[in-house]
């Protein structure tokens, strides 16, 4: 039911882009001893891209990964709320994971993480992680 | 433009936009390698104009696959749009003569919808007249952009002067299927605009995936008549 309303919402499109402004969920990650640390500090999970010279803005046109994940990570993190909320929740928790190993944050001395997602007045805070691994 | 000619271009360019964004997946990880190889192979066949009518019809179902898999769209509009194209197509290859017309109209008309509808939604929110919406878009919105990109919300001159040329170019759009000369002229508008987004926002999958139905509007341009009557 719910992939036959995302069809449909692609085929009638109602192309309703900028009609509002779309508030930032914030994205907040901590790196924790254990999966029972409670001594952890939050810290942002900053989606933020880097400058761009004028040729790198010419080669993101035609490829700009990075920067089309953070989008994505930004979209999960608002849809949090909404219906889809434990699979979305599953997939932040995925690719903040793969982010933190990519640049080999925390995983030595701090080997779990868990994150949280605000938006309003909403507040979603996940479990503990592994981040070598899965669920603690 | 006639109908095939127009036919093939659309199959051309949206092979182009699917090999460009199934290539950014590929650097992600194992899962999306795997999903997105058969769509890169698919692309090339139908770019090589290999069995054309089947390809759009597996196209479609892949992009199914990957509404599936993601939970929705992985790039919003972009895949929304990919979606209609796909659908389009293969309705076009499959459909009676007469119908098949009806469906490639249907692709031109909801691009062309995909510009006014955003425009028309604007006027209506009083915020986009004073430049305060765009402002609060560049200033506050989930988009991942650089402080330099945030930082020209706090120039109020060009907010309001680009929210009224955006409505203005979204609102008045559709007029433009007068001519040929005019449909060429927004059509050509509308790709910049697309750049633009792209250096402010990242919006880079949206310029590709425009372009490839922009033959169906210069098709429906170029027929409109005697589809009316």
């Amino acid at each position: 039911m719910h992939s036959l309303k995302l069809l449909l919402s692609a085929l009638i499109s109602s192309w309703q882009f900028f009609k509002d402004t779309p508030v930032a969920a914030k994205i907040e990650f901590a790196l924790l001893k254990d999966s029972q640390d409670e001594s952890f500090e939050w810290q942002e999970f900053s989606l933020e891209p880097e400058e761009q010279t004028p040729l790198q803005f010419l080669l993101s046109l035609f490829f700009n990964p990075v920067h089309n994940e953070a989008v994505y990570i930004a979209d999960c993190a608002e849809l949090i709320f909404e219906e889809a909320y434990e699979e979305k929740a599953y997939d932040l928790q995925k690719r903040i994971q793969a982010y933190l190993l990519k640049r080999d944050i925390g995983f030595k001395s701090l080997p779990y993480f868990k994150f949280r997602v605000s938006l309003d007045e909403n507040l979603y805070i996940s479990q503990a992680f592994k981040l070598l691994g899965g669920q603690a | 433009m006639d109908f095939i000619l127009a036919l093939r271009l659309t199959e051309i360019l949206l092979a182009f936009a699917f090999i460009q964004s199934s290539i950014e997946h590929i650097v992600s990880n194992e899962d999306e390698r795997r999903l997105v190889l058969p769509r890169i192979i698919l692309c090339f066949l139908l770019l090589f104009g290999v069995a054309n009518s089947i390809i759009c019809l597996f196209l479609f179902l892949h992009s199914l696959i990957m509404l599936h898999y993601f939970k929705g769209p992985y790039n919003g509009g972009s895949d929304r749009m990919g979606i209609l194209i796909c659908f389009s197509l293969t309705l076009a290859h499959y459909l009676p003569e007469g119908l098949n017309h009806v469906a490639f109209a249907y692709l031109a008309i909801q691009t062309i919808l995909s510009y006014f509808l955003p425009g028309f939604f604007k006027a209506l929110n009083k915020n986009w007249w004073s430049g305060k919406a765009l402002r609060d878009i560049f200033e506050l919105s989930s988009f991942p952009v650089t402080k330099k990109i945030r930082n020209l919300a706090q120039n109020s001159k060009l907010m309001f002067i680009a929210s009224w040329v955006t409505l203005f170019f979204q609102l008045l759009f559709p007029l433009a299927l007068i001519n040929q000369v005019s449909i060429i002229f927004a059509l050509s508008l509308a790709f910049i605009f697309h750049i633009a987004n792209s250096y402010l926002f990242g919006f880079n999958r949206f310029i590709w995936i425009w372009l490839a139905a922009y033959p169906s509007i210069l098709w429906l341009q170029a027929h409109s008549k005697a589809l009316l009557f």
